[in-house]
């Protein structure tokens, strides 16, 4: 590297990404038919999702979910700032959107801020992440506060863009059940506390809660630099935090004594019809199958599998009674076209279907795919995926029984 | 959608693509992801198109969708964004030398092994020319945060730099 690249590293920068990148790997026509699908998916919406969750139920699937009946979102009382009863506030992750109006209670009882909540504009996450981000109060020339609320999913993991950290430290704190990550960053005129919460057994998905303190100086001034004068606001405490994260949580339920791939509940998986068609009841089928292995469906996301064709959903996991850092993961994709044999890939049998196999090297561990080829020649494939981390202990391998009764929920009776 | 915004819009993509392109494989170290995150935006693009297409400059609005589609993918789960062992030395290109070929790998490798925040904010300042309001709002966070972010990251990025230079003689 020439040292006058080096002292002009943006020219330098400039110079290297106008090389030629060649042809791109998809064309106009994919980007339109991928955008087509993307609409169709959005049409279906939310009435589409609704509905195959009724037809799921109706199917003699139990949906109720771990934890008691959640659909009851209370939002706090506004006259409560203190430290919260976990049983008393049933959480509100099962319905993201309610989780709008418990912020905002919070936020009135303990910050006394009258700003509205709003969700951030959704258009760059996936389903499953709820964004919120609400202005609590706002004093001009002085000092700004955000508070941002993140549930799921979210890796927890603060990066180095604010100097002087200050942890992190996980610590327990009075008035919530369970260990807290807590992250001061101070830097560039702002003071950033992040509390994190790990998705826990059986639990919850993770949510991450975030007070921005931003020191702005007068109006007009130049902008302070003096991060030393940025202190968090004297109503953002330890009970406070604790208020909030059981509000969003809810009592969390931990399971010890199950295994990955012993159902847990009484649940039927009693199939209700071809899904393969359908991503969205895919999804539903999913999270019922989860539910009823006790896989942590929390994290799971969607995507577009540019190698399985356009439509192809990817379903992911947590197990969560083998709960190992790294984790293992477990992976459905659903509703593409079919691929056909895959270098590496070598034909067995599972829970009677015929299947193929193959194992890939990760920076992080092991992953076992298993794939079923399309059902007479209509219908998705379906491939799972465990991952056995490199270090910790191995996962059980998913039993026939747990595959079987995916594959009905999502081929629905053959 | 109707015909003609359709049409338009595959204007807009073929004109956008190389651009995107440079942005997404600067903000990601991984080749691949970054062409996924590049057809992302562009369908995400395409179902808000009827709205959007009558904007001054849609490419921002591109623009924003691909950042943030960035910073949702770097919010998932690592293992979500496990790598294949295979395609693992794709971000670790060292090479040394004096000419452009040879400048261009350090760069890449260099930029590549910053803080997710410190390459996109280096990249959205010095590549894609952008003041300083807007990536702090493209990055959801403070103009201050981005100068410190932009700093550390050229700093960061000008001893990374002396390493792979060193590592070639």
């Amino acid at each position: 590297m020439a040292m006058e690249t080096m002292e002009r590293v943006p020219d330098g920068l400039r110079e290297a990404y106008a090389a030629d990148l060649g042809d791109a790997p998809y064309t106009t026509d994919d980007v339109v038919a991928g955008g087509r699908a993307r609409v169709r998916r959005r049409r279906v919406g939310a009435a589409g999702v609704a509905a195959a969750v009724a037809a799921l139920a109706v199917g003699a699937v139990n949906l109720a979910p771990l934890g008691g009946d959640r659909a009851d979102v209370t939002p706090p009382a506004a006259t409560s700032g203190t430290t919260a009863s976990a049983a008393a506030y049933p959480g509100c992750v099962d319905r993201p959107t309610s989780c709008l109006d418990v912020v905002a209670a919070w936020s009135r009882a303990v910050a006394g801020s009258t700003a509205r909540v709003q969700r951030q504009d959704a258009a760059g996450y996936e389903a499953g992440t709820v964004v919120l981000a609400q202005t609590v109060s706002s004093i001009r020339q002085r000092q700004d506060v955000y508070l941002s609320v993140v549930i799921a999913p979210t890796d927890l993991t603060a990066e180095g863009q604010v100097r002087g950290p200050e942890g992190p430290t996980k610590l327990m704190i009075d008035g919530f059940g369970e260990p807290v990550d807590r992250l001061v960053r101070v830097g560039g005129g702002n003071r950033v506390e992040t509390w994190s919460v790990a998705p826990v057994k059986g639990g919850h998905p993770a949510v991450e809660v975030a007070l921005n303190v931003a020191n702005q100086g007068p109006a007009g001034s130049v902008y302070d630099e003096a991060s030393s004068d940025v202190s968090a606001p004297g109503w953002w405490t330890e009970d406070a935090v604790a208020n909030l994260l059981n509000r969003l949580l809810g009592p969390a339920v931990v399971h010890t004594d199950v295994a990955v791939g012993t159902p847990t509940r009484t649940a039927s998986t009693t199939p209700t019809g071809d899904c393969s068609r359908d991503p969205e009841s895919c999804r539903a089928a999913f999270r019922v199958w989860t539910d009823t292995y006790h896989l942590n469906i929390g994290n799971y996301g969607t995507t577009t599998d540019a190698s399985s064709g356009p439509g192809a959903r990817l379903f992911t996991g947590t197990p969560v009674d083998n709960q190992v850092d790294p984790p293992p993961g477990i992976e459905m994709l659903v509703g593409g076209t079919d691929p056909g044999p895959q270098p590496g890939e070598t034909r067995t049998t599972v829970a009677g279907l015929p299947a193929w196999t193959s194992t890939r090297d990760t920076d992080v561990g092991v992953r076992t795919s298993l794939r079923f080829d399309a059902v007479d020649g209509k219908r998705g494939s379906v491939e799972l995926s465990v991952l056995r981390p490199k270090s910790g202990p191995t996962p059980e391998a998913l039993s026939d029984a747990a595959v079987t009764d995916l594959l009905r929920l999502v081929y629905g009776r053959s | 959608m109707r015909a003609d915004l359709e049409e338009e819009f595959r204007g807009f993509v073929q004109a956008a693509i190389p651009r995107l392109r440079r942005v997404a494989l600067a903000t990601s170290r991984d080749p691949h992801r970054a062409e996924d995150l590049v057809q992302t935006t562009l369908e995400k693009l395409y179902a808000a198109w009827p709205r959007i297409h009558g904007v001054d400059d849609p490419h921002a609005y591109a623009r924003t969708v691909l950042v943030r589609s960035l910073i949702s993918e770097q919010r998932r789960h690592w293992w979500q964004r496990e790598r294949s062992a295979a395609d693992a030395g794709h971000d670790v290109v060292v090479s040394s030398g004096s000419d452009g070929v040879d400048a261009r790998l350090d760069l890449r490798a260099a930029l590549a092994v910053l803080p997710t925040r410190q390459r996109m904010a280096v990249v959205l300042r010095h590549l894609e020319d952008l003041p300083v309001a807007e990536v702090a709002r493209l990055m959801g966070c403070s103009e201050g945060t981005v100068k410190s972010t932009t700093s550390d990251g050229l700093r960061a990025l000008r001893a990374a730099l002396e390493v792979v230079a060193g590592q070639g003689k």
